[in-house]
């Protein structure tokens, strides 16, 4: 080997050698791409949530005041330093209100009043607390607060824009009915109730301020944290240890995904498909709904419903002539082929009725005059036209309208007799009484079956209903709802989570009003009425989740001893001839006295 | 490609090139001081040199293939961790685009969704694992699970990739995050596509430690494997070579021990194979070698004894003769002339026969190897004056004058002075006999190591190419010539083996019509080794014409003192003519 050959392959041989010494994973390396990433989205031309003026804008005190009572209205964390902003300086220190908001109602044009003043103004401020509204679940809790006069001045500032002052000690935000109904959306969530026999309602308010792609997440989050403390004794409790994991995100835009960790749950399909049908109607506007529970996916069905989406949208209505029980129905359409004419001897001297339909059959409650007393008869009338009645023990005094409860209709329904509130069984004819914090006057059973409205003494109270195996046995904390009526004379549900009133509005006159089931809205429905006194009440509820008009006849009111419907706004008295003719008792011609009295509708 | 170099050096930067040259060249002139017994070891063994050659290319083979190995076996692993990251960074990159997707505009929540993400993504954080880290303008920075400051190993680089130019990048780095030391990160980013269009960046941190561990594994086995096989190829190369090796040196020493004389060495042979057929080849031309020495030795011997028997037989009768001669000799008056000259010329042949024989006597001692040197201090300069003292009158009768030049200190040489005196003897005699009644000159001078002495005629001469052969035994130029000495022929013979037997040399030179110069040089001490002499061999007056001149003469060493003119401290004889 020459020597040139020889000194070449030591110094490759070298050379190698040192590289093996240096070879192995690299400590470092430059940068390297391995491909392109996520093109960016584009950026989404949402709506800007409804935000509310700032304080700056207002010209004049009562658009401050309206501001004012918005100001709360966006990011929770933000809302004391909105609210703060509105104040002099020396307003501000010391002033360490809570994270609740006050919710007042007032009329701008009669409960605020403006005095001018040497500097700027002073005003009177008359509201009603309605209720405190918690941001971090979106509830609606009683008032606690009891203020009803704010008093306080208007200032101008350096810059000739308004400020308030001498707000004196109001420790808390306020937030105005007029306000909570412009930047807040209503949102039902569902909580089972009596051991998974029925999905309850649970009203909650959502800011606009929230993201629309946001709202998913906040309200899953809320049901997760189980039901407001005014209707937790009624539902059942949700399971532990379940969690929202991330967001609840749209991947293809069109469902829902929500995905949850709950170790405890894991196999049990019954719970997973009780949060299941949860989810898919709290979420109620979506489409489609995928529950993912600890990265599994779950089918989500559609076979559990609230009761009140199974209610047909033209119900069966009914209404007692001369004694008698009788469909009615409105002129020009066909009789109901299914419709039941009582011809049962225990269809006479019927004061007020219930009517259910059990499958093919028919459960009726009656009152009927028993002597000057009144007593409960309970029966049913079968397809192939057998009709069974017995009469309950006692009598009464007074006994109210029967209704069968939703959802349990022909086996068990709940009765005013003097001033209490009872149960009856159909099967074994029992009356149990259910216990109430005073004399009921009137009462009107949820459309889910587990919650009641009850008017007691001159208050409109609603309280959730409890009692195990889905036995109506008594009735949680009711809530007073803080209504403008006085004398109320009944009450009704027309919507999940709307009532409807009727009594004196502060005009003196009779009228209705609608309003919230946590008291925070409430409207006048219809017209005056002038001085008449209803008597009784009875509403359709409707099954949609959004405001609407009444159907038609979805109201109806008997008052001085007529019956009346209400459709929309327009009030008409049910005539005879709305009275289905027919059946042994249509040969007795209708005298002038007769009217159709104690409407009400069949009981699903 | 040095030259190249070093010539693009020159020119840019001469100070330091030339520096850097002189360092370069100290440093190897160094390297092969230091290396010059290894060097040395390196050409004279066969065997280190097969080691060594198989040593390197082993190594070099090794080198190669575990190079392969260890780097083919880094890089699968460094794919193997991207692979992984990259599929995790891609789900995890998906997953986070979907939860910000649900934020249009920046609001706190936003904060809260990339915090649960990144949660969410790390899982349940392990000391030693991977790091999620998402970098976005909500969260002032970035934001890490488990909690460490991921800043550092986010260069800036890969930051402009990820975020700038929306890639997914990735980079190794070495860092210390959490203060247990530098650990290797494998940094994975992705940009996120966020619903408000901010800016959201996830990086996926992941330790090499147990891939680099590996690798390492992986080389220290490659490295100590290739080295142990280097080592045993070299073991191997050695034990393979010294089977080859081994029979080639016992060759060598038995060529050697029989080239020193000893012929009656041979080589084992053993097997059958080449180097068996070489063995049996050695001792093949060992024994047809020592026959043919033995027989040539014998044969010599024989003749050596057979002149030596011959001389001495006839000597013995010779003796008589020569008694018989000399009677008839001394009275040769008493006969007739014709028969007186008979007488004559009956002694000088006589005398003739037997230095001819004396010569042949001498000659076979030479060549029987029996001829001995009696060396002695002995100063030169009354050898040389004493022979041409004695040769004097043959000169005069020859008409040749005979010069001496001497130096005028003693030349103290360790000389057989018999020997010398014959040598000399010869040489003047030749000269004068061929000296054609032209002056003969002897010269005689010394330096520190040798002497020598040279006899200058100017006579006939030599051919070109008769130096060399004027030594030979009974060579004459022109036989014609007349004898008036009596020459045997043999004597410039034996006094090339007189110069011979002291170490020193007996040449001639000779120009036709020129004459000759005959030139005997010796050592001072006997048994130095001659490297040169005091006197030129071709004189100084030789022919103009150069051309004729041999070429493989040596130059005239410089002139020496003694050499010259004639000193005039110099005694000098010379012959009237």
């Amino acid at each position: 080997m020459t020597r040139r050959t020889v000194r070449a392959t030591v110094a490759v041989a070298a050379a190698l050698l040192v590289l093996l010494a240096g070879c192995g994973v690299p400590r470092e390396t430059d940068v390297k791409v391995a491909g392109p990433g996520l093109s960016p989205a584009p950026p989404a031309g949402a709506d800007p949530p409804g935000v509310p003026a700032q304080r700056k804008d207002a010209r004049t005190p009562t658009q401050l005041v309206e501001f004012f009572l918005s100001a709360v209205v966006g990011d929770p964390g933000g809302a004391e330093q909105r609210t703060r902003d509105y104040f002099t300086v020396g307003q501000q220190e010391n002033w360490k209100p809570g994270n609740k908001v006050n919710v007042v109602r007032y009329e701008p044009d009669d409960d605020l009043i403006v005095t001018p003043e040497k500097l700027g103004y002073s005003v009177d401020l008359n509201v009603r607390q309605v209720g405190v509204l918690d941001p971090d679940t979106g509830v609606i809790e009683p008032a606690t607060e009891t203020t009803t006069v704010y008093h306080f001045r208007i200032l101008y500032g350096s810059d000739s824009s308004l400020f308030l002052a001498d707000w004196k000690t109001q420790q808390h935000l306020l937030l105005s009915t007029i306000a909570l109904s412009r930047y807040y959306l209503k949102r039902n969530l569902y909580f089972w109730a009596g051991g998974g026999a029925s999905l309850v309602p649970d009203l909650r308010y959502l800011p606009t301020s929230v993201d629309v792609k946001e709202q998913p997440t906040r309200l899953v989050k809320w049901l997760l944290e189980g039901p407001s403390s005014w209707l937790r004794p009624g539902v059942d409790e949700m399971p532990d240890n379940v969690v929202l994991q991330g967001n609840v995100t749209s991947p293809d835009g069109s469902r829902l995904e929500v995905n949850l960790s709950a170790p405890d749950i894991g196999k049990d399909a019954t719970q997973v498909d009780r949060l299941a049908a949860q989810l898919r109607w709290s979420l109620g506007q979506y489409t489609a709904v995928v529950l993912k529970i600890d990265g599994q996916e779950k089918k989500v069905g559609t076979a559990y419903q609230p009761l009140v989406t199974e209610l047909p949208t033209t119900p069966d209505r009914f209404a007692i002539l001369n004694g008698v029980v009788r469909p009615l129905v409105p002129p020009g359409a066909e009789p109901p082929p299914s419709s039941p004419v009582l011809d049962a001897e225990a269809n006479t001297k019927v004061l007020r009725a219930a009517v259910a339909r059990m499958g093919e059959d028919y459960a009726i409650a009656l009152v009927r005059r028993s002597g000057n007393r009144q007593r409960l008869w309970i029966g049913w009338r079968k397809l192939d036209g057998t009709v069974e009645f017995r009469a309950l023990a006692n009598s009464y005094q007074s006994i109210g309208r029967p209704q069968w409860l939703p959802g349990r209709a022909g086996e068990a329904g709940v009765v005013i007799a003097d001033g209490a509130l009872y149960r009856f069984d159909r099967a074994t004819g029992d009356l149990v009484e259910i216990e109430t914090p005073g004399r009921v006057t009137a009462m009107a059973v949820a459309p889910d079956g587990h919650r009641i409205a009850l008017v007691i003494g001159d208050r409109l109270m609603v309280a959730p209903t409890t009692g195990d195996q889905n036995e109506l046995r008594g009735i949680g904390q009711p809530l007073a709802l803080p209504t403008k009526l006085t004398h109320l004379a009944g009450a009704g549900w027309s919507q999940q989570n709307l009532l409807v009133a009727a009594g004196q509005l502060p005009s003196g006159q009779t009228g209705f009003t609608e309003i919230t089931v946590d008291g925070a809205e409430e409207e006048q429905r219809g017209r005056e009425l002038g001085n008449t006194k209803i008597t009784q009440l009875v509403a359709f509820p409707d099954n949609s989740d959004t405001d609407a008009s009444w159907k038609y006849g979805a109201l109806m009111y008997e008052s001085d001893r007529s019956a009346f419907q209400v459709t929309g706004t327009v009030f008409e008295p049910i005539s005879v001839s709305d009275v289905q003719p027919g059946g042994k008792l249509s040969s007795a011609p209708p005298t002038a006295e007769q009217t159709p009295t104690a409407p009400f509708f069949l009981d699903e | 490609m040095n030259r190249r170099l070093v010539a693009l050096l020159d020119r840019r930067l001469p100070g330091p090139a030339r520096y850097a040259r002189r360092l370069w060249r100290a440093g190897r002139r160094r390297v092969r001081f230091l290396t010059r017994s290894v060097r040395l070891a390196y050409r004279r063994s066969l065997h280190l040199r097969m080691v060594t050659i198989t040593l390197v290319v082993s190594s070099l083979l090794v080198g190669v293939f575990g190079f392969l190995v260890a780097k083919g076996s880094a890089d699968s692993l460094l794919d193997g961790a991207r692979g992984q990251v990259s599929n995790d960074l891609s789900d995890g990159a998906a997953y986070a685009a979907q939860q910000l997707n649900v934020h249009t505009r920046e609001s706190p929540s936003v904060k809260l969704t990339i915090n649960d993400t990144l949660r969410y993504l790390a899982g349940s954080p392990q000391p030693g694992g991977a790091i999620v880290a998402i970098n976005s303008d909500v969260t002032d920075g970035l934001v890490a699970s488990p909690d460490l400051d991921v800043a550092p190993a986010i260069t800036p680089e890969l930051s402009h990739q990820v975020a700038d130019q929306r890639k997914v990048a990735w980079q190794v780095v070495t860092r210390d995050l959490d203060g247990n030391g530098p650990v290797t990160y494998l940094v994975y980013g992705s940009g996120v596509p966020a619903g408000w269009g901010g800016q959201v960046e996830l990086y996926y941190l992941v330790p090499l430690t147990r891939e680099a561990t590996t690798a390492a594994q992986i080389r220290t086995i490659v490295l100590i494997t290739g080295a142990a096989l280097v080592v045993l190829l070299g073991l191997l190369a050695a034990l393979v070579t010294r089977m080859v090796v081994t029979p080639v040196r016992v060759a060598a020493r038995t060529a050697q021990r029989l080239s020193a004389g000893l012929l009656d060495q041979r080589m084992v042979v053993s097997g059958e194979d080449d180097l068996a057929l070489l063995a049996a080849s050695f001792n093949q031309m060992a024994a047809n070698l020592q026959r043919q020495i033995v027989r040539l030795e014998e044969m010599s011997r024989l003749q050596r004894r057979f002149t030596s028997d011959v001389s001495h037989e006839l000597r013995t009768p010779l003796t008589t003769i020569r008694m018989a001669a000399d009677l008839i000799h001394t009275e040769r008056d008493q006969y007739d002339p014709v028969v007186a000259r008979s007488a004559e010329l009956l002694q000088a042949e006589l005398d003739r026969f037997e230095n001819l024989l004396t010569d042949l006597l001498e000659i076979s001692r030479f060549d029987a190897g029996f001829a001995v040197l009696d060396a002695e201090p002995t100063d030169l300069v009354p050898v040389v004056r004493r022979v041409t003292e004695r040769l004097v009158p043959l000169a005069e009768r020859a008409g040749v004058r005979l010069t001496v030049h001497v130096p005028a200190a003693p030349v103290i040489a360790e000389i057989d002075p018999r020997r010398v005196e014959r040598v000399l003897r010869n040489l003047v005699g030749n000269a004068v006999e061929h000296g054609e009644r032209k002056p003969v000159v002897v010269t005689l001078a010394a330096d520190e190591s040798s002497a020598a002495v040279t006899v200058r005629d100017h006579g006939v001469g030599l051919q070109p190419g008769e130096e060399k052969l004027v030594f030979n035994r009974f060579w004459r130029a022109d036989p014609s010539r007349a004898r008036q000495t009596g020459g045997t022929g043999l004597g410039l013979s034996i006094s090339v083996e007189d110069a011979r037997l002291h170490g020193g040399w007996l040449e001639a030179w000779g120009a036709p019509g020129e004459g000759a110069q005959f030139r005997l040089t010796l050592p001072l001490r006997a048994g130095d080794r001659l490297v040169s002499s005091p006197l030129r061999l071709v004189p100084r007056d030789a022919g103009e014409d150069l051309s004729r001149l041999p070429r493989e003469l040596p130059p005239a060493p410089p002139p020496r003192p003694a050499e010259t003119a004639p000193d005039p401290g110099a005694e000098r004889t010379e012959a009237a003519p």
